[in-house]
């Protein structure tokens, strides 16, 4: 209770007290509101713990502003709260209009609490003090809309940049690496239809050559895949889950395997949870094919094993991908990755894979790695956030 | 008939075999090694006269390769031919005294055959 003698108290002062001091309180009411909106079943609670640390901060900055708007700027006072607010929705895969929607119910939260103080405070509030509140409170909801868009479309533009660099960096390295195994297909053709002396087997070579460049090229052109896809599927992914997303890339790669003769598995128990539907398929798909590519030469028994894991208290979804092939020598692990590391050694994929699913997993805030496995073939580790909506993010504040 | 020895280095198989069978079927000997390291150590022990590299390579690319070759075997060093697709570095490659002659991917084969054939020559002090 606030009852105050409006002689010295004004409305807006007592408004602006009111909201301070049921701060905690409103953030709690306005997350109920939100979890009774939703659809449980849909797993899309918002972070809890998140709103209830961060909104009482903007609330207070929103309290001091109605109280007395010449005071420090609202905008300062909440601005971060609001933009690191709005990040982390984005990164848990919640659009924009989904989170203006939760600042409408907000404003409802905040309008049923000027009614509250309206009837607190002593006689009735003057008609202008009242005006001058509500109109303190529309500014203040229009500066979280506005931050929060702001956050949004500045993530985006930020995103197109890097988007429309990472097109034209392709556009290079796919220039060459066709004009390379296209360029080899040619000379072996012009060899073939030469009048040099060429015996059965360098002819046989030179089949294979022509097959293997031009395998080089579909391979290529497969990997780029990737660019067809809509900026959205990787900008905002939606989650998907984990194990249809594993097993459906397992029944694609091994679909794909009987020329080389591996097996592809699923081992273990696959967790229950969401992840970036795209970037995981993208960055499977690669990996997988990328093992099944790399298989053993020096044994019939080739395989490529899937697992899973989460990490509760991180929120970090691991996925393992090991094959028992000849393994990557440990002095260029983490160089299989970059851009210019085009054509692995000693064999003809157009390695432009491995670059992109370090691109797409990064810009998800997650990570891959590459070791060697328990039989010195490769193993691949990827670690991507969950996006359930059930719990928090891994990553702390920024 | 002097050194015939052609090596060809490239870190891609089917690039490396291909030009391993024009140059055989052209009557050379040639041996292949898929990055610069190992083609250091094939120069040491085979002394090939003439070498036909990539230019983008893993670990060690064909300039890296052609100053070292020169620095470890000066006089003694083989012909050099530089095959690259990257148009941008043509001027500077072609400017490198280091370079017997740098061709453009896609190669003409019997292109190639002739330079190797001339670089053959100069090395061989005809």
């Amino acid at each position: 209770m606030h009852t105050q003698d409006r002689q010295v108290t004004s409305f807006e002062a007592f408004l602006g007290r009111h909201i301070s001091d049921q701060r905690h309180d409103l953030t709690v009411r306005w997350v109920d509101r939100l979890l009774e909106d939703l659809d449980p079943a849909a797993g899309d609670l918002p972070p809890v713990d998140d709103l209830l640390t961060h909104i009482p901060v903007v609330l207070e900055g929103i309290a001091d502003y109605v109280a007395d708007p010449g005071a420090e700027a609202l905008e300062a006072q909440v601005v971060e709260d609001l933009a690191w607010l709005a990040d982390l929705r984005r990164r848990q895969g919640f659009s924009l209009q989904e989170v203006l929607e939760e600042y409408r119910v907000l404003s409802g939260v905040l309008q049923r609490s000027m009614e509250e103080a309206a009837e607190e405070y002593a006689g009735r509030p003057e008609t202008g003090a009242v005006v001058r509140v509500v109109a303190r409170v529309m500014d203040s909801m229009h500066l979280i809309s506005f931050v929060t868009a702001r956050t949004f479309r500045r993530w985006r533009d930020r995103y197109e940049r890097e988007w429309h660099d990472l097109l034209e960096m392709y556009g290079q390295v796919v220039s060459h690496e066709l004009g390379n195994q296209l360029g080899t297909a040619q000379m072996a053709i012009q060899l073939l239809r030469s009048p040099m002396p060429i015996d059965e087997d360098r002819r046989a070579r030179l089949y294979e050559v022509i097959l293997r460049s031009i395998r080089g090229g579909l391979d290529t052109i497969e990997d780029l895949d990737v660019l067809a896809r809509p900026l959205t599927e990787l900008t905002e992914p939606q989650g998907l889950s984990l194990w249809l997303l594993t097993k459906e890339s397992v029944r694609l790669a091994s679909s794909q395997t009987e020329e080389y003769g591996v097996t592809v598995t699923l081992d273990g128990e696959v967790p229950d949870v969401r992840v970036p539907g795209s970037p995981v398929r993208i960055a499977l798909a690669n990996l997988l094919s990328n093992a099944v590519e790399y298989h053993r030469d020096d044994g019939p028994d080739r395989w490529v094993r899937v697992s899973t894991q989460y990490d509760e208290e991180s929120g970090l979804v691991e996925i393992i991908v090991e094959d028992n092939g000849p393994g990557v020598p440990e002095a260029i692990a983490e160089r299989v990755f970059e851009r210019d590391m085009w054509g692995p050694i000693g064999r003809d994929g157009s390695g432009l894979g491995l670059a992109i699913t370090r691109e797409v997993i990064d810009r998800i805030g997650g990570s891959v790695s590459l070791r060697a496995g328990s039989e010195g073939g490769a193993l691949f580790t990827l670690r991507v956030p969950q996006v359930s909506r059930r719990s928090r993010p891994p990553s702390g504040r920024e | 008939m002097g050194n015939r020895a052609v090596l060809v280095v490239d870190d891609q198989w089917t690039a490396r075999e291909v030009l391993a069978l024009a140059f055989e079927a052209a009557g050379f000997s040639v041996v292949s090694a898929e990055d610069g390291d190992e083609a250091l150590r094939i120069v040491e022990e085979r002394k090939p006269a003439v070498v036909v590299t990539d230019i983008h390579m893993p670990r060690m690319n064909g300039r890296e390769f052609a100053r070292t070759l020169r620095r470890r075997f000066g006089a003694r060093s083989p012909a050099l031919v530089a095959i690259t697709a990257d148009h941008g570095l043509l001027a500077g490659l072609r400017e490198d005294p280091g370079f017997f002659a740098v061709l453009e991917k896609p190669v003409d084969t019997f292109a190639l055959l002739n330079v190797v054939r001339e670089a053959l020559e100069a090395r061989n002090g005809a």
